[in-house]
């Protein structure tokens, strides 16, 4: 497989808002998880710039960082991938916040993978 | 036209529910659409100038006089939330939690019969938390005082939330059936509570002058913060 990674580091908690990758692609938040649990998930996501994070064990509110990358940056589209266990849901209701505080009209797209791997609701 | 409800006028001239998606009004995707047009834009906090070029262009568009797609500035002046608002916008978070659990619980095999004693417990904290507490709470407040056609398609959902709680609980023992309605339940609330949050309420928040005096019972939302935060910590140890 062709090596696809746009930007280091990828950690919502490392990452410069105003990293280069973020004007020339569209954005992917994914929990930590996914990329293992689905063993499709490069191909399916790696065109974008890719966040992780995990909002169980992060003890932090990624929507102050995630709303200066969107502020600050030219993003038209986020995909959020998230595991369908409930703490997961944390990931997307913190990009939707992100969202509303830019007060930019920016698309989202959300997947959740099941807990065995499967790809459950788009 | 701007009497017209806004579902038949995008069934009408799809054009118009594209140009109104563009500049943030996603009323195609509405489960009820019965607002009317005259009420969207003032519900989506635009000004009034704002409005009369929006609604030219729309009879633009409708005419065949334009195809084009314009973005129209959108500024909204951020105002402190007032307390029932912020209230109910944080019961939201709780509720959605309810919502992601149900979500989870029937994405599993035989989720009626493993998760029985759970799923019956998030069903009870649905009816006696987000229907009697939440809910209700809006019926009587802000909804009752501010009763337009935006806020019937709300009581609407209300309604339908109920019914497919109701069918869900009389059709436990029936995995397909129990299944069908509770997601129709889960996709309904997040598509409520999303609208709430993001346009009903700020429009709410800057027409409404009464001081609100209002009780809630916390002993029940402790409990249900309480039992998610337990059903969770579970998960990983199953």
């Amino acid at each position: 497989m062709k090596q696809k990674l746009k930007q280091w580091p990828i950690q919502i908690k490392l990452i410069d808002p105003n990293h280069p990758a973020f004007n020339e692609n569209d954005l992917l938040i994914a929990a930590d998880c996914c990329a293992y649990a689905d063993s499709e998930f490069h191909q399916k996501f790696s065109e974008n710039t890719i966040l992780i994070g995990c909002p169980k064990l992060d003890d932090i509110d990624y929507s102050i960082k995630l709303k200066e990358v969107l502020t600050n940056n030219d993003i038209k589209k986020v995909t959020v991938v998230r595991m369908i266990v409930p703490c997961c849901y944390g990931i997307e209701n913190m990009v939707r916040n992100a969202i509303k505080e830019s007060g930019k009209d920016i698309e989202l797209e959300t997947y959740v993978i099941g807990i065995e791997g499967d790809l459950v609701e788009q | 036209m701007n009497n017209n409800s806004i579902k038949d006028i995008i069934t009408q001239y799809p054009q118009v529910g594209e140009f109104l998606k563009l500049n943030g009004v996603d009323c195609a995707n509405c489960l009820v659409g019965t607002c009317l047009l005259k009420d969207i834009l003032t519900i989506h906090n635009y000004n009034e100038e704002v409005q009369e070029e929006i609604y030219s262009h729309i009879d633009k568009l409708i005419s065949g006089e334009s195809d084009e797609m314009i973005i129209f500035e959108h500024v909204q002046e951020e105002i402190a939330l007032q307390p029932i608002i912020k209230k109910l916008m944080d019961q939201h978070q709780i509720i959605l939690q309810i919502v992601y659990t149900i979500e989870f619980i029937t994405s599993q095999k035989y989720f009626n019969v493993k998760f029985e004693k759970e799923l019956k417990q998030l069903l009870e904290y649905v009816s006696n938390y987000a229907d009697k507490q939440h809910h209700l709470l809006e019926e009587d407040t802000l909804f009752k005082d501010y009763q337009n056609e935006a806020i019937n398609v709300m009581f609407e959902e209300h309604d339908m939330g109920r019914n497919y709680i109701k069918q869900a609980k009389l059709n436990f023992d029936d995995e397909d059936i129990l299944k069908e309605n509770l997601l129709a339940y889960t996709n309904l609330l997040k598509d409520h509570i999303h609208k709430e949050d993001t346009i009903l309420f700020p429009y709410l928040n800057t027409i409404c002058e009464k001081d609100y005096q209002f009780t809630t019972n916390q002993a029940i939302e402790d409990e249900v913060v309480a039992y998610l935060s337990d059903f969770n910590n579970k998960l990983f140890t199953i």
